[in-house]
């Protein structure tokens, strides 16, 4: 069936195997000291010295050419305990730490993300996490702060904490209780790691923004973003994946996430660490122990993993794909609240073609469920057009918009103001009801906005 | 126990949609899949009334279906097309031979004109000849890009509006991770489109009507209904790029089934930066055909057959290209040395 090759023009289809391992005996750089490290090619051999000074360049160079970095900038490194974060903040320090002209002027500041409600952990074992992340980082004398992921559906109180040797966690019953539920009632673990990613990038946001930090620094490695390029791929979130895999996520209008780690590998990082004898403290994620199969972002990291071992240079090429994909409108800043999707806040994509791959889904749906018989030949010319969110249950099933209330958003409510991302959470998500107050008072606002548009359309000029 | 159909049309279910989940008797499994498709031509504008559409016919299962449910389909909403059959012989003993008869077959159940075309005439090389020289590494390459070309000369020949190819979802998802492994940004772009775009004068556009028909359904439509088909892989191994793609894809829809339109749905979205250079589309100053280059890849590939130095035009060409300046110097040498 060799028709599937109709689209080759006869571009590179061998994939660069990696080379037969040929050592230098000498540090490429020096050529004095026996080389500890090499890194993909004979010309990466270095000693330790060496290696420690070329991170440290990529790491400066990689902000240095983004320009972005102002002498007034207070910057807020995401601390997570992980060795990468760690590397990050020890480059951090040693940038702030040189002499004169090679000094970073701005400042820094870290926020460690207590996510132990999701995770299953106790108030104790979260309470020693945070001192052991206190602990970890006294070194640089960074001002800390700590915040729970539960805090993020608290609208009124602050949400950071001071973070040091001393501080504690008084969990908030309520509010983790929400967080556990809607955990809970998320089916897949696909799902569930999304939905954490989501949240813990708005925390970081509201974070930075409480703490008048300017831009928040992510320890993304390439090899990171190349995992994040194939997961968001699958994920559906293939339009506006250049935030999440480039240097710098400029979605928010106030708060920018940069990744200055994105130009070293997660084995350099490593080795990094290993060198300054950097510790970490480790705290299981959701996928912890899980089997590469047991979720997507899992599999991609997996794939990955197995091309990094056999044919490395696809792992770079990859990354390199994502630096290629970007906005071809420049970012709207309008303070159109209401087109952006009210779980991870992307625009909302205005499709144009009538004939795209979210319709086709929905129309497969649609017309599995009419069979022969209730279809008629107008369901078709209105599903294309629509987002295609009128799947009424007719009456059958209780979280359908034909049931719905003011009370109670339906799930094709809530679809409505999702990305195509968010919605395949929803997809995978038990009850609507356990979504947060937050996000269905959102959803009840967008609607009562929405009728209220159609009802005065007519005289809007 | 059994289960009952989604439709609710009091039949008991025989299989489960790999797309949607639901589970659906035979009689509505037909339906839903041809409205299905109806549904793709329609939106996606793929036809007009009176064009003769060339079907590209492989004898495997996707271009069986689809001459299959085209037929269906023209005669249930009165498309008004003419529907002929296209087949490219590679000359590939063994594999092709079988497949061409698969198509007669077709041809004769179907009652549609069948056009048969090979390489061997087209470009003077059967796949045979060209394995014999090439060994079995580049392979793929050449089949693909000749057969892209033979498809554009048989529709010509034809005289047809249309090729329909029967490319399916997975197929599609499988090239967007192609694309993304090989950092082709401009392939990347375009490889999800239902329609290649004719932006040269002259090119016959394809269409893809079974975009969104996921190959289980393929399978389970041609089954169900007793189509013949022709299922032997090629003799010869896909690229390397695209194996791995497809392994990967294989493991994720088992994690999620909706991730082939999900990455479908990314591909359709994603947008390239500005500053990005797409090659700029022109035509091959040889034959004519749409090219980024001078020459098309076609012609690049012929020519380095015929001068015995294969690897032109494949990969990294540097090597390749320096043998060809070598070759044509020496060629000079000898003009000069006769007189
Ligand atoms: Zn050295
Ligand atoms: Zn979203
Ligand atoms: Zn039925
Ligand atoms: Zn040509």
């Amino acid at each position: 069936m060799c028709s599937r090759n109709d689209n080759e023009d006869g571009s590179e289809s061998y994939m660069e195997a990696k080379s037969k391992p040929l050592w230098s005996s000498t540090c490429q750089k020096c050529s004095g000291h026996n080389p500890v490290i090499q890194i993909l090619q004979i010309k990466h051999a270095y000693c330790k010295n060496c290696f420690v000074t070329h991170v440290n360049h990529k790491f400066r160079s990689t902000l240095g050419k983004s320009k972005m970095m102002r002498p007034s900038d207070v910057v807020l490194a995401a601390f997570s305990g992980s060795l990468k974060s760690h590397a990050m903040l020890h480059l951090l320090h040693a940038g702030l730490s040189e002499k004169s002209h090679k000094r970073f002027l701005f400042k820094v500041q870290f926020i460690y993300v207590d996510e132990g409600a999701v995770l299953g952990l106790s108030l104790a074992e979260r309470i020693a996490n945070l001192r052991a992340i206190a602990t970890l980082a006294e070194q640089y004398g960074f001002s800390g702060h700590f915040t729970s992921l539960a805090c993020l559906f608290d609208s009124s109180g602050p949400r950071c904490f001071p973070l040091n040797k001393n501080s504690s966690l008084t969990a908030e019953n309520s509010l983790e209780n929400e967080l556990q539920l809607l955990f809970q009632n998320i089916v897949s673990l696909t799902a569930k790691e999304d939905m954490l990613k989501q949240l813990r990038k708005q925390l970081l946001l509201l974070a930075a923004k409480e703490l008048c930090c300017g831009k928040v620094f992510m320890a993304h490695t390439s090899t990171d973003l190349a995992i994040q390029i194939l997961t968001d791929v699958s994920l559906g979130r293939g339009s506006l994946m250049h935030h999440d895999v480039t240097f710098c996520d400029f979605r928010d209008k106030d708060i920018k996430i940069l990744r200055p780690l994105l130009e070293l590998s997660s084995k350099e990082v490593a080795f990094y660490s290993v060198y300054h004898k950097l510790d970490n403290v480790f705290i299981p994620s959701l996928c912890t122990k899980m089997a590469s199969d047991s979720s997507i972002h899992n599999l991609s990291k997996q794939f990955v993993m197995d091309l990094m071992e056999n044919f490395p240079s696809t792992v770079s090429t990859v990354f390199r794909t994502g630096e290629k994909l970007g906005s071809t409108s420049s970012p709207d800043n309008s303070e159109e609240d209401d087109n952006s999707c009210i779980i991870c806040q992307a625009r909302l994509e205005v499709n144009l073609s009538p004939c795209t791959s979210a319709q086709a889904t929905e129309f497969s749906r649609l017309i599995s469920s009419l069979g022969p018989l209730g279809f008629d030949s107008k369901t078709l010319s209105s599903i294309s057009g629509s987002n295609g969110a009128e799947s009424c249950c007719s009456g059958s099933a209780s979280n359908c918009c034909c049931n719905s209330n003011q009370d109670s958003p339906s799930l094709s409510d809530i679809m409505e103001c999702c990305c195509y991302g968010c919605r395949l959470i929803l997809h995978d998500l038990k009850s609507v009801s356990s979504l947060s107050e937050r996000i269905l008072e959102q959803v009840r606002r967008r609607k009562s906005l929405n009728s209220m548009r159609d009802s005065i359309k007519d005289f809007l000029l | 126990m059994p289960v009952l159909c989604s439709s609710k049309c009091g039949k008991n279910a025989i299989l489960k949609r790999p797309k949607t989940g639901d589970a659906l008797c035979k009689d509505c499994f037909f339906w839903a899949f041809e409205t299905e498709v109806h549904s793709t031509i329609i939106s996606g504008n793929l036809f007009k009334r009176g064009d003769t559409v060339a079907v590209a016919a492989s004898g495997g299962k996707d271009s069986t279906v689809l001459a299959y449910v085209l037929k269906v389909l023209n005669e249930r909403h009165d498309y008004g097309l003419n529907l002929v059959l296209l087949s490219i012989d590679e000359g590939i003993t063994g594999y092709r031979d079988d497949s061409l008869e698969t198509v007669k077959q077709n041809r004769d159940d179907y009652q549609m004109p069948l056009k048969i075309l090979s390489y061997e005439e087209l470009f003077g090389w059967t796949m045979d000849a060209i394995v014999a020289q090439i060994g079995r590494k580049n392979n793929c390459t050449f089949c693909g890009v000749f057969r892209r070309q033979a498809l554009d000369k048989g529709a010509t020949q034809l005289g047809v509006n249309c090729v329909a190819t029967g490319h399916n979802a997975d197929d599609l998802a499988e090239t967007v991770l192609m694309n993304i492994l090989r950092g082709d940004i401009a392939r990347l772009q375009r490889c999800t489109s239902i329609i290649t775009e004719s932006e040269t004068e002259g090119t016959i556009p394809r269409v893809k009507p079974l975009k969104y028909t996921y190959e289980k359904e393929i399978v389970m439509y041609a089954y169900f209904k007793r189509l013949v088909y022709f299922s032997t892989e090629c003799v010869f191994a896909p690229n390397a790029y695209r194996g791995h793609a497809r392994a990967f894809l294989k493991d994720l829809e088992k994690i999620r089934p909706s991730v082939i339109m999900d990455i479908i749905h990314s591909g359709e979205s994603l947008q390239v930066k500005d500053n990005v250079k797409l090659p700029v589309r022109t035509q091959c100053s040889r034959c004519g055909s749409v090219s980024s280059q001078e020459l098309c890849k076609a012609c690049v590939l012929l020519e380095g057959l015929n001068r015995g130095l294969p690897k032109l035009g494949i990969g990294k060409s540097s090597l390749a290209n320096r043998a060809r300046d070598q070759q044509d110097a020496e060629k000079k040498e000898k003009v000069i040395c006769d007189f």
